[in-house]
């Protein structure tokens, strides 16, 4: 395992491309809309784009390692936090918060805080699909998707039933937030707190990498070769719930990025975990912050245009492109 | 030479309250044997390897492994003592061949000459670079012998192998039982789920037979692969084409006198 998971030459340019790519969109995205210039307006204008840098940045990556780290546990890879109902699992959460905050109710969810709601959220919905999704201990690939969009469905019910409960201005803030807003007003603190979270994910997740490459395999194979897989779901579950509770906090449920950007760079660099947490991490960050530089520069909805529709617009065809060979394979998929 | 490796005691299991899939073997596994588990359809064949490997536990009874309960053998422990071959794999990810085979080292020190080894052992050089999920079925039981075998270099005791050879032609299904063969010279155990009766005849030291989830016999191939044992069994009539009264063929260990069936319906 040790000997043949090293990267290749390969595997080392496309991992620098990608990088490469990273800093010339994040470049971009600190000079589009022309030079912030000197003094305290220049220096307000740069710490706002470098906070929308950073938490594009950041939801980018950890909604990609998420989509990496459950279809790797899943043996799936249609897996991802948004079409699992991760995502919204966290959007719900966070809005039963905000709801609770609006009527006043001081329960132990609001008194914790919006993060707090959400990783709940997030580990309900993602709970929910683990088990309901199971035959005899193993995962049934096209009976997991099902579960997902029902939960995913139910989830986003009961969200608009918070919104219809909702006052008018706090149910436009919300329908703005759950288009996928990359929202300013966040504030560096609740940045600071999800991309430390996300750069630990990310290392625990490169660790466990030949764990996850092992566990794609079915269970008496995982198990054979000496992982303990209930420990490794167990784990890794956990990191993927945090990651998309972290991402909806910053932003909102964005679609599609958990889903297209493993898919990408497993073509590019293979599927061995090690490396693929890391492209992916590359690819989602570039991707979120490239959208949004897309979204500047051609003043698409005057600049304000949330970056998780532009997510849909690009990933709905995309994904059935993807599903194209599932499709028709019945209950063999 | 022939101690046991693995003890099987009055194990049963079933899914479903009521219902045993398998029940109440109690068996040995020797070092250094070749063992052919045979039986028809849903006999508990692939449970009982199941069972064997720890991926189920049993609802009565105790298999212990080297002298321990299986339970209570740490997973790396267990790893490096015992290697699995499924029938088919359940890969979803394009793998390359040689990084399917390093898994088999997954819980285990690195071991670059076992790898080379087991790669040119299996045939399996011109392959290396190959996504493992494109190759064919046989291609791919080939990868998986190789995985085992990788594993299993070092401290490797037993071998479990679920019909490893149902989709390979035929000099791979005896190339890959001369490997086996060559294995258990070694002093591995090595367990084979089968059906090919004649495959077992030709290279088991003992054999297995279930039925309905129990083993209704069990002992050397001399003592169990008889038409008047297997009949019964199969619900067919087994004729030895070649048979010990006549010489019969010549094991792969040499002994003369194994038998080669033939089997129809009966009337």
């Amino acid at each position: 395992m040790k000997g043949e998971g090293a990267a290749t030459r390969r595997d080392r340019v496309v991992l620098i491309a990608l990088g490469a790519l990273v800093l010339v969109v994040s470049v971009s995205r600190l000079w589009v809309g022309g030079w912030f210039g000197f003094g305290e307006l220049g220096r307000s204008v740069l710490e706002l784009r470098a906070l929308e840098l950073g938490m594009g940045l950041t939801v980018g990556a950890s909604l990609a390692v998420g989509g990496t780290l459950l279809q790797a546990l899943l043996r799936n890879p249609l897996a991802s936090p948004y079409l699992l109902g991760v995502s919204s699992g966290a959007a719900l959460g966070m809005m039963f918060n905000q709801w609770l905050l609006y009527i006043g109710a001081v329960g132990s969810i609001y008194i914790m805080g919006n993060q707090v709601a959400a990783v709940i959220g997030a580990m309900t919905s993602l709970g929910i699909v683990y088990v309901l999704s199971q035959k005899r201990g193993t995962i049934d690939p096209l009976g997991l998707l099902l579960v997902g969009v029902i939960v995913n469905a139910v989830n986003g019910a009961a969200i608009m039933f918070i919104n219809y409960l909702s006052p008018r201005g706090l149910r436009g803030d919300m329908a703005l937030w759950m288009m996928g807003y990359l929202d300013a007003n966040t504030g560096w603190w609740t940045l600071v707190l999800v991309m430390l979270l996300t750069l630990t994910a990310i290392c625990a997740a490169v660790w466990l990498g030949g764990a996850m490459d092992v566990a794609t395999f079915s269970d008496a194979e995982a198990h054979s070769m000496g992982l303990n897989l209930h420990r490794l779901r167990l784990g890794v579950f956990s990191l993927a719930g945090l990651l998309t509770a972290g991402s909806v906090l910053l932003a909102g449920p964005i679609g599609f990025i958990g889903l297209i950007c493993p898919h990408l760079v497993r073509m590019l660099l293979g599927p061995r975990h090690r490396l693929l947490v890391i492209g992916s991490a590359m690819a989602g960050a570039a991707l979120i912050v490239g959208a949004e530089v897309i979204i500047k520069l051609a003043d698409i909805g005057q600049g304000k245009m949330p970056v998780g529709a532009i997510m849909a617009i690009i990933g709905g065809p995309l994904f059935l492109w993807m599903l194209r060979p599932q499709l028709g394979r019945g209950g063999d998929a | 030479m022939n101690d046991a490796v693995m003890r099987l005691d009055e194990v049963s299991f079933g899914y479903h309250p009521g219902e045993p899939v398998v029940e109440r073997i109690t068996a040995d596994v020797p070092s250094g044997q070749l063992t052919a588990v045979i039986g028809p359809n849903a006999a508990g064949k692939t449970t009982l390897l199941k069972l064997m490997l720890g991926t189920l536990s049993p609802t009565r009874g105790a298999i212990s492994l080297n002298g321990k309960k299986l339970r209570s053998v740490a997973a790396g422990d267990r790893a490096a003592m015992m290697s699995y071959v499924p029938q088919r794999s359940s890969a979803n990810f394009a793998f390359t061949v040689e990084h399917v085979v390093a898994m088999g080292r997954f819980a285990l020190p690195w071991h670059g000459q076992a790898m080379t080894d087991v790669m040119a052992a299996c045939d399996l050089e011109k392959l290396r670079r190959k996504p493992f999920i494109e190759l064919s079925a046989g291609q791919q039981q080939r990868v998986l012998l190789a995985r085992a075998m990788c594993q299993a270099t070092g401290d490797g005791r037993v071998m479990l192998l679920d019909e490893p050879t149902s989709a390979m032609d035929l000099r791979h299904v005896h190339q890959t039982m001369d490997r086996l063969m060559r294995l258990r010279d070694a002093g591995l155990a090595v367990v084979v789920v089968m059906h090919d009766l004649n495959l077992a005849a030709r290279y088991a030291d003992a054999v297995w037979l279930m039925q309905e989830g129990r083993l209704v016999a069990a002992g050397s191939w001399r003592d169990v692969l008889k038409p008047a044992v297997l009949e019964p069994v199969y619900g067919v009539k087994i004729e030895e084409m070649q048979g010990r009264r006549d010489g019969g063929t010549e094991g792969r260990s040499g002994e003369p006198g194994r038998p080669v069936f033939d089997a129809r319906l009966a009337e």
